[in-house]
């Protein structure tokens, strides 16, 4: 469990430059010192000296942050704000325990194997009751706003049948070659089977044997989000025992987040895990892998126009750019596809505005960071804006179903599909 | 709230009733009273701190006027606020009272190509007032390091400047008029629109650099000039201090004034080396930064002439960037130097005291000595154009005796600096870090001037009391 005292020290870092302000995209809507990292560090001196407590005010402060990570990579004393923010989450959990909302998302279903994907199912079959279908778009709207689904959110609709129940555990192409593990998460499994299907193609293309344990389960990236650990700590004992026997050596992940989460996440939040040193060491990113394979080449392709190339931009996830650094493969790969003209958008690696459960608590406000990406988005006329991480995609999904640009949001790893038909 | 308190302790708690009455002026959402909120406006960039009473974020000049109406009824204090980056405390509310903060006063209200002047509203970031200005090919040069985070309010009530003051000076060179709300809630208007204005007293230059304690800005009239065609950078490195100084002197005495003359001392440069490992010899006296610009067809042969200048000297390397990358580079070391240094120690206790140009080498020695002798690390760097040296002792603050040797250094750093002819502050004000030692730098008389004019605007101290004249 985390403790406050440990955060003292970094937080006494903090000279209260400011320089947070201008970059933090919650303070650039709110403009207020409390939703910045400075005002925050602020509240932590005061959590220590007991001059506030873990009230309601302070909880909402602390939930008002993407943990987009701007404020730390801009930090010049190198204080790791959206850490603390995301470790006082943690406390205030332990202190006022979840919301109700929360406490059933994260303790009753996640937690449960079965009841996610059951209730997903039923939802899969009440789709047509509970949301519109949006005319050309494979997304929904809610028919009323539930609580934390706005009604004008647009939802992709839920895969049926899953990802995961599409396939054996085993996925050999025409030739056998090394083993590797593709871990889905819940929007690829719920959301995006087809990156998934995509996935498996081009590895078995090129002669893998793809693992897909059954029970691989949630990541527990918005868990962790929420400051709830005991749920990330049994979701992680899942996820490295699904693929203790499996053998492999590599474990590839498509979103981005979950990669980011897996990999760096949980040995940072169990650093004395022997499990799980071994589990993150497997973990890989698709597009770094893809590159190092390097067999997908400039050769033509029936998918792509080579007279009229598409314009695509590329959106960078936090998770990969910020705390993985990951943000010259993807445009390596982008570079080097045939039919395809790369532009680089003016604020790539601006957030988006998801962050996982913020976007549902606080949807206007999401909307209004969006505001600025898409923005960035329409300036460069783009055919496609690829992303990598697929909270990502459903944001920018919404934004642009509701501006109605021309643009299309398609996963990198869908891009490297079509060139490789 | 009640009496103003002269004896410099804080007000009692606001009554609910006056809470009221400010939410009746302002509107319940601009206002912010829980305690959560006290916290995150109680300091600066100095890290002092003190808890106002309540928060409150005016959208229009009459509600400034009625709450400074309100201050001087019911005697509490109103502290203008920008976006709290101050380097001496000067928006910290040190007797309680209200923070007014102002930048839901973000509009550019003009951008004149004519006659090369702007408006604007206090609350404006300066770095987006920048970017405007230059989309279409003005120039508004006053840059200080926080500029992508200040507002233009904070630099005129502080007089900020920055590298570029060397050859293009500082914020007072710049602001043409004011609109100001008076601390007993008048509203009059300074200076002019015009190139020219001699009309009465200069009250526009007695509001810049005033510190949030005459009035509330709410309008500034900017002066712009076209901006500089291209400009180029260079890096040199001198084994001795005298080197560096000697290669400003020159530079200058033949004719060139560089846009920046950015200059790091020994332990800045070992400092920076240790953190991030460029390259940079550390046995080097100095590293001065130079840039020039100016229509691209002179820039070459400015280059050509500091490049020989400094090869006449002691020197150890000369770099020139060809391009942006190559700028950034040359730049990476001079912006380490905040956060390599506080691998030195925790905690810094940083001066912006200017000197004569020519005197630089003479102060950095000296300042050397004086904290040598009490056993304490010290870093010099800063604007050697302008002679403003940002003197920083790095210190361990729960080291009682170290920090009482700090203190006594920092006073007698500032004796020699004036002793040099020099000036306490450069850029960052007095406000609370500097009101002790005014009386060092100003007469009696001086001082007693200063007062009388404060005395004759705000009768009854309710403008951020506490500041310039607190010791
Ligand atoms: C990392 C860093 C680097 C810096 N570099 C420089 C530098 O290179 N050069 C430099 O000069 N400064 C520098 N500063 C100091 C600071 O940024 C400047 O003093 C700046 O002008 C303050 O602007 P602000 O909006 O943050 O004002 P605040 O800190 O909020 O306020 C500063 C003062 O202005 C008053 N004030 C603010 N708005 C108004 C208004 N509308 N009407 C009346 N009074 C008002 C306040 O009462 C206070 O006294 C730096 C600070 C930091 C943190």
């Amino acid at each position: 469990m985390i403790a406050l005292a440990p955060l003292k020290e970094i937080a006494e870092k903090c000279v209260r430059c400011g320089i947070c302000q201008s970059v933090c995209p919650v303070f650039a809507e709110i403009q207020k010192e409390a939703a910045v990292a400075r005002g925050k560090v602020s509240l932590i001196r005061g959590l220590l000296s007991e001059e506030v407590g873990y009230s309601d005010r302070l909880s909402t402060y602390f939930l008002q942050c993407l943990g987009c990570g701007a404020c730390t990579e801009n930090c010049p004393n190198g204080v790791r704000a959206h850490e603390l923010i995301l470790a006082v989450r943690g406390l205030m959990v332990a202190k006022r325990g979840l919301s109700f909302p929360k406490r059933l998302i994260f303790r009753q279903i996640l937690n449960s194997v079965r009841l996610l994907p059951m209730l997903l199912k039923t939802g899969s079959l009440l789709q047509g009751l509970l949301f519109k279908k949006v005319p050309e778009e494979s997304g929904l709207h809610l028919r009323f706003s539930l609580p934390y689904l706005n009604k004008e959110r647009l939802i992709p609709s839920i895969a049926t049948p899953f990802f995961l129940d599409r396939f054996s555990e085993e996925v050999e192409g025409k030739e056998e070659g090394r083993r590797i593990g593709l871990f889905s998460g819940c929007s690829m499994n719920y959301l995006f089977p087809s990156i998934g299907e995509t996935t498996l193609r081009l590895l078995t293309q090129n002669r893998f044997v793809v693992i897909l344990p059954k029970n691989q389960t949630c990541c527990g990236l918005p868990a962790y989000g929420s400051g709830d650990l005991e749920t990330v700590r049994f979701l992680k004992e899942k996820n490295i025992k699904a693929f203790s026997h499996t053998g492999v050596d590599q474990i590839i992940v498509p979103c981005g987040s979950c990669f980011y989460f897996l990999k760096e996440g949980y040995p940072k939040l169990f650093p004395e895990d022997e499990e799980v040193k071994t589990f993150s060491q497997k973990i890989v990113e698709p597009s770094s892998f893809f590159l190092e394979l390097g067999n997908f080449s400039r050769q033509s392709s029936p998918a792509f126009d080579q007279e009229k190339k598409l314009r695509v931009t590329y959106h960078d996830p936090c998770h990969l750019r910020r705390e993985m650094k990951i943000y010259q493969e993807p445009r390596q790969i982008l570079r080097s596809l045939p039919g395809i003209e790369f532009f680089e958008m003016k604020r790539p690696d601006r957030c988006c505005g998801m962050a996982g459960s913020f976007n549902f608590i606080y949807y206007d406000l999401s909307k209004k960071i969006l505001r600025h990406k898409l923005d960035d988005i329409e300036a460069t006329d783009a055919d496609y804006v690829a992303t990598s991480c697929m909270g990502c995609m459903i944001q920018l999904q919404d934004g642009i179903h509701h501006r109605r640009t021309k643009t299309k949001v398609i996963h990198l790893i869908d891009l490297l599909g079509q060139v490789q038909p | 709230m009640t009496e103003e308190r002269l004896d410099g302790k804080r007000y009692g708690t606001p009554s609910r009733t006056l809470i009221r009455q400010i939410e009746n002026i302002v509107g319940k959402e601009s206002i912010l009273s829980a305690k959560e909120d006290l916290i995150c406006y109680g300091y600066d960039a100095t890290n002092l701190e003190s808890l106002p009473d309540l928060v409150v974020f005016p959208k229009a000049v009459s509600e400034i006027s009625e709450i400074l109406r309100l201050a001087n009824e019911r005697r509490f204090p109103v502290v203008p606020r920008g976006m709290g980056t101050g380097f001496s405390g000067g928006s910290i509310p040190v007797r309680g009272g209200v923070v007014l903060v102002m930048t839901r006063f973000n509009r550019i209200l003009e951008i004149d190509r004519e006659n090369l002047v702007a408006t604007v509203e206090p609350g404006v970031v300066t770095g987006d007032f920048q970017k405007e200005v230059e989309k279409l090919g003005l120039f508004y040069p006053p840059d200080p390091a926080s500029t992508l985070y200040c507002t233009l309010g904070g630099n005129v009530a502080e007089c900020a400047g920055g590298p570029r003051a060397v050859k293009y000076g500082v914020t007072k060179d710049y602001v043409l008029g004011l609109e100001v709300v008076l601390p007993t809630g008048e509203v009059i208007q300074t200076g002019v629109k015009t190139a020219k204005g001699v009309v009465g007293y200069d009250l526009t230059k007695l509001f810049v650099g005033s510190e949030g304690t005459l009035g509330v800005i709410t309008k500034i009239i900017l002066r712009l000039i076209p901006l500089p065609e291209a400009r180029r950078t260079m890096m040199a490195l001198f084994r001795q201090v005298e080197d560096a100084a000697t290669a400003v002197s020159k530079i200058i005495s033949s004719k060139i004034v560089p846009s920046t003359l950015e200059f790091m001392d020994n332990a800045s440069i070992q400092c920076v080396e240790d953190y991030l490992h460029i390259g940079l010899p550390r046995d080097a006296g100095a590293l001065l930064l130079i840039e020039v610009d100016g229509d691209r067809e002179v820039l070459p042969k400015y280059v050509e002439r500091i490049d020989r200048i400094t090869s006449e000297l002691n020197r150890y390397r000369f770099e020139i960037a060809e391009d942006e990358k190559q700028t950034d580079a040359l730049w990476r070391a001079r912006k380490a130097i905040s956060p390599a240094s506080y691998r030195l120690n925790p905690t810094k206790m940083a001066e912006d005291i200017t000197v004569p140009r020519n005197q630089i080498a003479n102060f950095i020695q000296e300042a050397k000595r004086i904290a040598d002798e009490r056993k304490l690390k010290i870093i010099n760097f800063g604007h050697a154009g302008d002679g403003n040296i940002h003197m920083s002792l790095m210190i361990n603050d729960r080291d009682e005796g170290e920090k009482r040797r700090a203190e006594q250094a920092i006073e007698e750093i500032f004796r020699l600096t004036l002793r040099l002819g020099g000036t306490l502050s450069g850029e960052h004000g007095v406000g609370l870090t500097k009101a002790p030692y005014i009386d060092l730098e100003l007469s009696q008389m001086t001082i007693e001037v200063m007062k009388k004019i404060k005395m004759a605007l705000d009768p009854n101290n309710i403008l951020n009391p506490g500041k310039i004249f607190g010791k």
